[in-house]
């Protein structure tokens, strides 16, 4: 603080402190024009001021008025307000536009940069950043694609609304420096360009020569992230120290935002493939019976689980040494979580597929699976998975062939509201070369019901407690109580008992939960019941 | 709740040429991987016998399982009997699920 003992009198130790640390260039004078106090940031924005000596220029010719008045001082834009204070004395407030330029700059550049996981709408914050901050227009390029195409996004200082396109990645070597900035390379002295050198399509149209132009990198994660490229018109002051700081800031924030939100959408793209692999089929009609599925995936983010059902509808047509055989419908689970129980999932249920063209003993098919994963050379290729062949019997009744491979056996929802476990089981798939079956089939009358389910279902950890199993007991009570409802109806109340059931817990929703009724009888429900 | 790790092996000396893990916790899909180097590492040392105490398990999953059939195929292949000594109610129902019952080494 540069103070004086003057008609201001001595500034206590707390009042300068506060002056000290505003951002604000404060300046104070008396009646005769002498300053009797400047803290640092007018010091630092005019140079000159010094307590005891007349306010040297700008601040002389700034008369006391609201809004003040912009000037040019020393390579800054300071906005200076002059107010008359008590005893004839004067203050000046000095604002560093320039300063405030750049906080607003990188406030804004946080704000929009961060708002998007979408590399394109990254792309098209950055352009607007340089277009609304730095230059006249902004041009931010993405990465070849492996089509050598480079998609652009261009913005326009006062036009509303970015442009975009693709173009060759060819084309993009006519903008000197553009193809090392692509490489990650900054090229020139701090990126500057001869602007003469600007192909046509660089500019938009009536933009008018280009006078300055930066191309500058946008550094990703290990890899270039694209390149931005700004331009001022001719006539337009050059780019200054400060402007390439900015430009520079701006194209590592875009380079690091773009990076990012490119590996957000290549990890969301595998996983909707590998969660496409484990999506439960739509159901279709079966004459004499109804089915109905669900399956509810963990809540747990990237921890994809192995819970899935199918159906495998005999062949139309068979020919060919194609079998015949009945319809067909399995539940699964295959060991473990993340892509690699989605990839295994998705090969037991190809696998099984191709197996149904030429096998359609059930025990055998196991038999076939499990030495096809035994085989298998990645680790914890472990499943297990119940079939049941749906025959139509007799006077409406469904035969239900099982068989059991270390599941938990299906249950069966009798006309009288009695619920049986049924006495079928077997080895789980992947462990040993030799499995042990025991199968069982099932005979349904109309509105009897055979439910599949995982062990998500009776392994949910909730309930009051929110560390008790739901457990196959409360299973069994809670299907006594769907006898005559539809099949769809069964299924949902099931799912939604045991999705109460966890609501308290603290994993909620941890397990995939996998549920598929078979109903008998084609009717939605039976009156007799 | 104290901070303690979800899944503790510690590893027990029996008799000599026998080694016995004892695995308190929870044995799942993110405790599998070091109960299966602990596994990996007592079979290397060469034991003639590879026991398992599972007593002290409050949660196993499909990972969990695995640990435990890996541990049965990897010990037969090197000729290490494998049994598990003591084991909670829930895991031997577990066992008898997915059909391992007549096949591991389980206590009366």
């Amino acid at each position: 603080m540069r103070g004086a003992a003057g008609s201001a009198g001595p500034v206590p130790d707390l009042m300068a402190a506060l002056l000290e640390g505003s951002g604000e260039g404060i300046v104070l004078c008396d009646a005769d024009g002498v300053v009797t106090l400047a803290n640092a940031a007018a010091a630092r924005m005019v140079p000159r001021v010094e307590p005891g000596l007349p306010a040297p220029a700008p601040l002389d010719s700034v008369p006391p008025s609201p809004e003040g008045r912009v000037v040019l001082h020393g390579g800054r834009a300071i906005r200076i307000r002059a107010q008359a204070v008590s005893g004839g004395m004067l203050a000046w407030y000095l604002t560093d536009l320039s300063a405030a330029r750049r906080t607003e700059f990188l406030l804004e550049a946080g704000r929009r940069l961060s708002a998007s996981l979408n590399p394109h709408r990254c792309a098209r914050a950055a352009a607007e950043l340089g277009a609304d901050f730095l230059a006249d227009m902004a041009i931010v390029l993405l990465p070849p694609t492996y089509r050598r195409r480079i998609e652009w996004v261009r913005a326009v200082s006062g036009r509303y609304g970015p442009e975009e396109g693709v173009l060759p990645a060819a084309e993009a070597a006519e903008v000197p420096g553009l193809s090392d900035a692509l490489a990650g390379l900054r090229h020139g002295v701090a990126g500057q360009q001869d602007p003469g050198g600007a192909p046509g399509w660089l500019l938009p149209e009536g933009f008018g020569p280009a006078g300055h132009l930066l191309v500058l990198p946008m550094p990703g994660n290990g890899v270039p992230a694209g390149a931005i490229v700004l331009a001022r018109r001719a006539g337009r002051p050059p780019f200054d120290d400060d402007d390439q700081v900015m430009a520079r800031d701006l194209a590592a924030r875009a380079g690091a935002a773009v990076s990012a939100a490119s590996l957000f959408r290549e990890q969301s793209t595998i996983n909707d493939i590998l969660t496409g692999d484990l999506l439960p089929p739509e159901l279709p009609e079966i004459e004499g019976m109804r089915l109905a599925g669900r399956l509810r995936a963990s809540q747990q983010a990237g921890a994809i689980g192995g819970d899935f059902y199918d159906v495998y509808l005999p062949d139309a047509a068979p020919d060919g040494g194609i079998v015949e055989r009945p319809p067909l419908v399995i539940l699964g689970d295959v060991c473990g979580k993340g892509a690699g129980a989605a990839v295994l999932a998705g090969q037991v249920r190809h696998s099984l597929r191709t197996l149904l063209l030429l096998e359609c003993r059930l025990d055998r098919l196991l038999e076939l699976l499990n030495r096809s994963l035994i085989a298998s050379p990645s680790p914890n290729s472990y499943v297990t998975m119940i079939l049941a062949a749906l025959r139509t019997g007799p006077d409406d009744h469904v035969l239900v062939d099982l068989v059991v491979a270390g599941h938990p056996p299906p249950l069966v929802l009798r006309k009288d509201g009695t619920v049986e476990e049924v006495a079928a089981r077997g080895s789980l798939l992947g462990a040993l070369k030799e499995i042990s079956l025991w199968p069982a089939t099932l005979d349904l009358e109309p509105g009897e019901v055979c439910l599949l389910y995982s062990d998500g279902i009776t392994e949910a950890f909730g309930g009051p407690s929110g560390r008790e199993m739901y457990g196959e007991a409360r299973l069994k009570e809670a299907l006594a109580t769907c006898a005559g409802m539809p099949v769809e109806a069964l299924v949902e109340r099931l799912e939604q008992l045991s999705t109460e059931w966890l609501g308290g817990g603290p994993g909620g929703g941890a397990d995939d939960r996998a549920l598929l009724a078979v109903r008998a009888g084609a009717g939605r429900t039976e009156t007799s019941w | 709740m104290q901070d303690m790790p979800p899944l503790q092996v510690e590893s027990l000396i029996p008799e000599p040429g026998a080694a016995r893990l004892v695995m308190t916790g929870e044995l799942d899909y993110t405790t599998a991987r070091d109960a299966s180097a602990e596994v990996a590492r007592t079979l290397a040392a060469g034991v003639d016998v590879l026991e398992f105490d599972l007593a002290g398990l409050k949660f196993i999953d499909s990972s969990g399982m695995a640990v435990v059939m890996n541990a049965y195929t990897d010990a037969e292949e090197r000729g290490t009997a494998f049994r598990i000594v003591a084991l909670t109610p829930y895991l031997r129902h577990l066992i008898e699920v997915v059909a391992l019952d007549d096949v591991l080494d389980l206590p009366g």
